[in-house]
């Protein structure tokens, strides 16, 4: 068995009365590309949140890159898991040099260090003739772009998305995604699963804040149902009852 | 330290970028400009008694330091709405130093119009009462100052509490009315945080000004300490 990247468990979390995350109990190895669904669909996003320790659980415990919780030395947590939420949360006045180099900074790379690496991301994600000019006169796009490239400036193990990149042109898009490093662990949490399932090897499915399924996105192939929410719930109602999982017929 | 500079920079260019530094320098000059520019002030009365100078202007700066809470308060908890506050904690910055890096900016507007304000304002004040007492002037507005950090800090953990809007709203009015009721509430008698307001207001006439300014200096210093440890503990605990 491949070591894990990401443990989780009996994680709950609640948002008023509704059931976020219940007990939940999660395993992704390292190197998976895992696409996180959820009925409803706030509990990936909580789960992503939690695991970035944006969160805090009411129960449960952690594991992410074999850390146990936030390190704040610049060699710890921040250079080995990070997490892009849907918006860029990066200030729009910045430009996406200044962004990087603000995160380099963060990360504790010396000047020399944090030129190699703006410039490796820069070239790497297409950031374009606009590096200088303030994030906001280019866009959500760009801000989100911006963003990414911020999140692996520092080459972390762990990367949770959180609907990434929904500003960027969907072919664009992909491309990005499929630049992120192949040792990166990557958990993406998506509402739109048919595209982004093309992206990613595994597939996890919560219900009422569970794990319901948690299998290989060719599973999905293998039993004639389509990336998408519907083929996603149907594999894991076919896995429940015990049936085989290519399609009858 | 490296980290707490950088976000600090990055604290005091949005201030920048946003008017908002502008906008808490020109409300602290502002307050100076009656007593500076008006060779006699209207005839105002506050419980029967003329309205000084000294008082006067302590009253403006009240408004000013209830405005500089508003716009922590309103800065801290846009922060956290827009997600930037979220960004930093990602990548490993304490929120903690966050919110002190946001109270170390304020603190520098702070210190830099308060200066600005006081110089303006001691041009208009009697000779005698500055020639022959600059030193406790300058202890004074120390103590002004200290109110304006309390207040400040008041701000930043009303900005933890609630939402954009409501933060500042809420921070207006209690900060607001605390430090007037310093400023011209009955002499002998202020909300203890807000007290160097009251001795400057009754600059003129003060016996001991630079006694009382060290005692009000000591005691909003404390309570902006303790807002501060409140404020961390909340940021601590909330999701972002």
């Amino acid at each position: 068995m491949r070591p894990a990247a990401v443990e989780v468990h009996g994680l709950r979390r609640s948002e008023g009365r509704r059931r976020l995350l219940d007990g939940l109990e999660l395993r992704v190895s390292v190197g998976a590309r895992l696409l996180l669904v959820s009925r409803p669909e706030e509990s990936v996003s909580i789960l992503l949140r939690v695991l970035a320790g944006l969160v805090r659980p009411s129960a449960g415990t952690v594991l992410l890159a074999g850390l146990s919780r936030a390190d704040d030395s610049a060699a710890g947590w921040a250079r080995r898991v990070t997490y892009l939420a849907p918006g860029a949360g990066i200030y729009s006045w910045l430009s996406p040099n200044e962004a990087l180099d603000l995160a380099g900074r963060l990360a504790g790379y010396d000047r020399a260090e944090r030129r190699r690496r703006i410039e490796a991301a820069t070239e790497h994600f297409r950031l374009g003739s606009g590096v200088d000019r303030p994030i906001s006169r280019g866009g959500a796009a760009l801000g989100q772009k911006t963003s990414l490239a911020a999140a692996m400036l520092t080459e972390p193990e762990v990367l949770l998305l959180d609907e990434p990149l929904r500003s960027v042109e969907p072919l664009e898009r992909a491309r990005l995604l499929r630049l992120l490093g192949a040792r990166t662990t990557i958990l993406l949490a998506s509402r739109l699963p048919a595209s982004d399932a093309g992206l990613m090897n595994q597939v996890a499915l919560l219900r009422d804040g569970r794990l319901a399924l948690h299998a290989p996105v060719a599973d999905l192939e293998r039993a004639g149902l389509p990336p998408s929410m519907r083929g996603i719930e149907a594999l894991a109602d076919l896995r429940a009852a015990g049936l085989p999982a290519a399609a009858p017929g | 330290m490296r980290r707490f500079a950088t976000l600090v920079g990055l604290a005091l260019r949005e201030l920048w970028l946003s008017y908002r530094l502008l906008t808490i320098l020109a409300a602290l000059v502002a307050a100076a400009l009656p007593v500076a520019l008006l060779p006699q002030l209207p005839a105002l009365t506050l419980a029967g008694a003329p309205l000084e100078r000294p008082a006067c202007f302590a009253a403006g700066l009240a408004g000013a330091l209830a405005l500089v809470a508003g716009i922590a308060a309103g800065t801290l908890s846009g922060e956290r709405g827009r997600g930037t506050l979220a960004w930093l904690a990602v990548r490993a910055v304490p929120r903690t130093t966050v919110l002190l890096a946001w109270f170390g900016a304020f603190a520098l507007v702070l210190a830099l119009g308060l200066a600005a304000s006081v110089a303006l304002a001691a041009s208009s004040l009697d000779d005698a009462q500055v020639a022959s007492r600059p030193t406790a002037l300058i202890a004074v507005s120390g103590a002004v100052g200290a109110a304006g950090l309390a207040a400040t800090a008041s701000g930043l953990l009303v900005g933890t509490l609630l939402r954009p809007i409501a933060a500042v709203l809420v921070t207006l009015v209690l900060v607001g009315g605390t430090l007037l009721v310093a400023a011209l509430g009955p002499p002998g008698w202020s909300p203890l945080p807000a007290a160097g307001l009251a001795v400057l207001a009754g600059f003129g006439d003060a016996a001991r000004p630079i006694a009382d300014a060290a005692r009000a200096s000591g005691t909003a210093l404390a309570v902006a300490a303790g807002l501060l440890l409140l404020a961390s503990a909340r940021l601590e605990r909330i999701d972002l």
